[in-house]
Order: C-alpha cells, then sequence, then structure tokens
C-alpha cells in the first residue's frame, strides 16, 4: 500500500473504534484493558501489523450466537491469529462491557431509589406536619 | 475482462455479503477499494495542498457504505464508481473548507460539486481517468509471510486463509489429504492452519528479537 492508502486504512480503522458491532472497538478496549500500545498488538496478536487493520475492520462476532465458534474461526483464518486467543479477547471485551452495564443501571437504579425516597419524603412531610398540627 | 470490471464483480460479491452479516464483508470491501480509491483521488487532484485530506475523504466515503450499505443500490450503478464518487464530493467538500480557513489560492481545476443523489449515476464510471487508475498493489504480506514460512504448502494454505477461503476441500487438496476419510479431512486441515499460525507467530518473535 502507498503511504496515503496506509493512512487512508488507519484513519478508517480509528473511525470504527467506537462501533461496538466492528472488531477494531474490541481491539481499542482490550488495549484499554491490557494496557497494549498500538505497537505492540500485534506481537500480542502473533500477527502482522497489516493484518491488525484487517482484523479491525471485521464485525464483531456475538459471544451469545450459536455460531459463535464458526465466526470466530473464520476471522481467526483470515488474519493468521490463533482461534483461541481471538475467542477469549472478544469474551473478556463482551463480559467487561456487560459488568460496566450491569454496574451503570445498578447506580442509576440506586440513583433512582434515593430520588424516589427523597420526593416521599418531601411528599410524605406536609401529611406528617398536618396530622401533628391536628 | 479489465482491472475494473473484475474489482466490481468482487465487489457485488462482497456487497451481497455485506448486506447478509458476512464478518469478513467490511475488512474484505476496505481492502480491495481503499487502494485504487486513493490511487484515483491523488491522480485526479495530484496538486492538492494537503494529501492527508485524500485518505481522509476516502476513510469517510469507506466508512459511510460499511455503516449504511444498503444505500447503495447496485441496479443504478458499480460500487467502485460510487465510493469514488463520494470520496470525490468528500474532498471537495474539505477542499473548500480548507480554502475558506487559508485564503489561499488552490492551483486545481474546479469540479462542481455533485449532490448525494448522484452518488450512484451510471456516467461517472465512463470517465476513463477510472480505468487508468488500478495499478496493481503488491501483496507484501504473502512477501513477509513467505521469508518465514518455506514451506511451499504451508505458504499455500495461508494464501488460502487470507483470500477468506472456507472450503475445507480446498485445503485437503493442498495438503493431499483427499484421499483420506471425508470425517477426518476438517480435523487435518484444522491441525495444519494451527501449526501454521504457531510457526508464523514463532516466526515473528525470534524475527523482532533479532537485533
Amino acid at each position: 500500500m502507498t503511504s496515503n492508502s496506509t493512512s487512508a486504512m488507519d484513519r478508517l480503522v480509528k473511525r470504527f473504534r467506537n462501533d461496538p458491532d466492528f472488531m477494531a472497538y474490541v481491539l481499542a478496549r482490550y488495549q484499554d484493558q491490557e494496557r497494549i500500545s498500538d505497537e505492540n498488538l500485534p506481537e500480542v496478536l502473533g500477527t502482522l501489523p497489516e493484518l491488525v487493520s484487517r482484523l479491525a475492520l471485521c464485525r464483531k462476532p456475538d459471544v451469545g450466537a450459536a455460531d459463535f465458534a464458526v465466526l470466530v474461526q473464520e476471522i481467526a483464518d483470515y488474519t493468521l491469529i490463533d482461534q483461541s486467543l481471538l475467542a477469549n479477547i472478544i469474551r473478556q471485551v463482551s463480559s467487561l462491557d456487560a459488568l460496566s452495564k450491569a454496574s451503570q443501571h445498578q447506580l442509576l437504579a440506586a440513583a433512582r431509589d434515593r430520588g424516589d425516597a427523597g420526593t416521599k419524603e418531601e411528599h410524605s412531610l406536609p401529611t406528617k406536619k398536618s396530622e401533628g398540627e391536628e | 475482462m479489465g482491472d475494473l470490471d473484475r474489482l466490481n464483480a468482487t465487489g457485488e460479491e462482497l456487497h451481497r455479503d455485506l448486506l447478509d452479516g458476512g464478518a469478513l464483508a467490511p475488512s474484505k470491501i476496505a481492502e480491495l477499494f481503499l487502494p485504487p480509491l486513493v490511487a484515483a483521488l491523488n491522480q485526479k487532484f495530484h496538486n492538492v495542498s494537503d494529501p492527508h485530506l485524500i485518505s481522509l475523504a476516502v476513510a469517510d466515503a469507506l466508512l459511510n457504505y460499511l455503516k449504511a450499505p444498503q444505500q447503495f443500490d447496485p441496479a443504478r450503478g458499480k460500487l467502485f464508481t460510487y465510493l469514488w464518487v463520494a470520496a470525490q464530493s468528500d474532498l471537495l467538500n474539505h477542499m473548500q473548507r480548507e480554502r475558506k480557513h487559508a485564503t489561499q489560492r488552490v492551483d486545481e481545476k474546479v469540479v462542481e460539486l455533485r449532490p448525494v443523489r448522484a452518488v450512484n449515476q451510471i456516467e461517472a464510471e465512463q470517465d476513463p481517468e477510472t480505468n487508468l487508475l488500478l495499478s496493481e498493489e503488491a501483496s507484501l504480506i504473502q512477501q513477509e509471510i513467505n521469508e518465514i514460512l518455506l514451506d511451499e504448502s504451508d505458504r499455500r494454505i495461508t494464501e488460502l486463509m487470507l483470500d477468506g477461503v472456507r472450503d475445507t476441500a480446498a485445503f485437503a487438496e493442498v495438503l493431499r489429504v483427499r484421499d483420506k476419510p471425508i470425517e477426518e479431512q476438517p480435523l487435518l486441515v484444522k491441525r495444519t492452519k494451527d501449526r501454521v499460525k504457531i510457526a508464523l507467530r514463532r516466526g515473528l518473535k525470534s524475527r523482532k528479537s533479532k537485533p
């Protein structure tokens, strides 16, 4: 590839880092979780740098899907990466994403509960007061 | 069949695969179309003040297509033309913005901006420049692999994997195990793929550790 093509490919990969449907997102999250630099990523994956871009632009297989293993094998072969390593990376990122979503929901629910309790208290105060007055 | 026809024929297949949710399709499309798109824009806008604008335009065009492939209608034109016109429109918009900011005269021929709906127009396919710009990109990846894997059948196996071939028979042919029982062949193929990947991984590691 020419330098302009490489630059366009890098830009494209970066743009997909925020899209959870793509492997670029999985890799970005995995790099964050494991503190892996862009330079070291090919070594961690055991493949060529050009094939990391190739991997990034593949669709992310859904861990819950019946064909998860088949799709992972397809991607692993296409990028010459070890199949179990790739499956583990996708599972790890998906699990931590799910945990983070769950804890966000818990926080939101707790905040909502506190809000509800506060509102109830606010509503109940005048009643008590009026009862006391009586 | 010319280069452009071959590109578009493959593009049509990949487009269908993309719509069907194929895991490899976005990657294959980007690899297939990105280099000729960059080359096409480089040739047409060779005086562009900032060459990064070209890569930006091509990346944007591919991103938009890959995120919403259903907007491309194969009945109205070819995929290369669709992407090329989209990238060109993007580039012209970027250049116009640059001009406004820099207020310096850019020495390019003025090309009128096309409305988005014109992107599918068949007319653009007739642009002779498009045909001239499909220079072949050497496979550096295979070259690098060949430096590590010395066995010819291992090289052929990696070629098939890199081409996204799924058919066990193609691998069994290379491994000369077609005469083995049909249920054994996938296992033999899988073992070879794993062995080749390990060899590649080790080769890359030892190459990196060499001074």
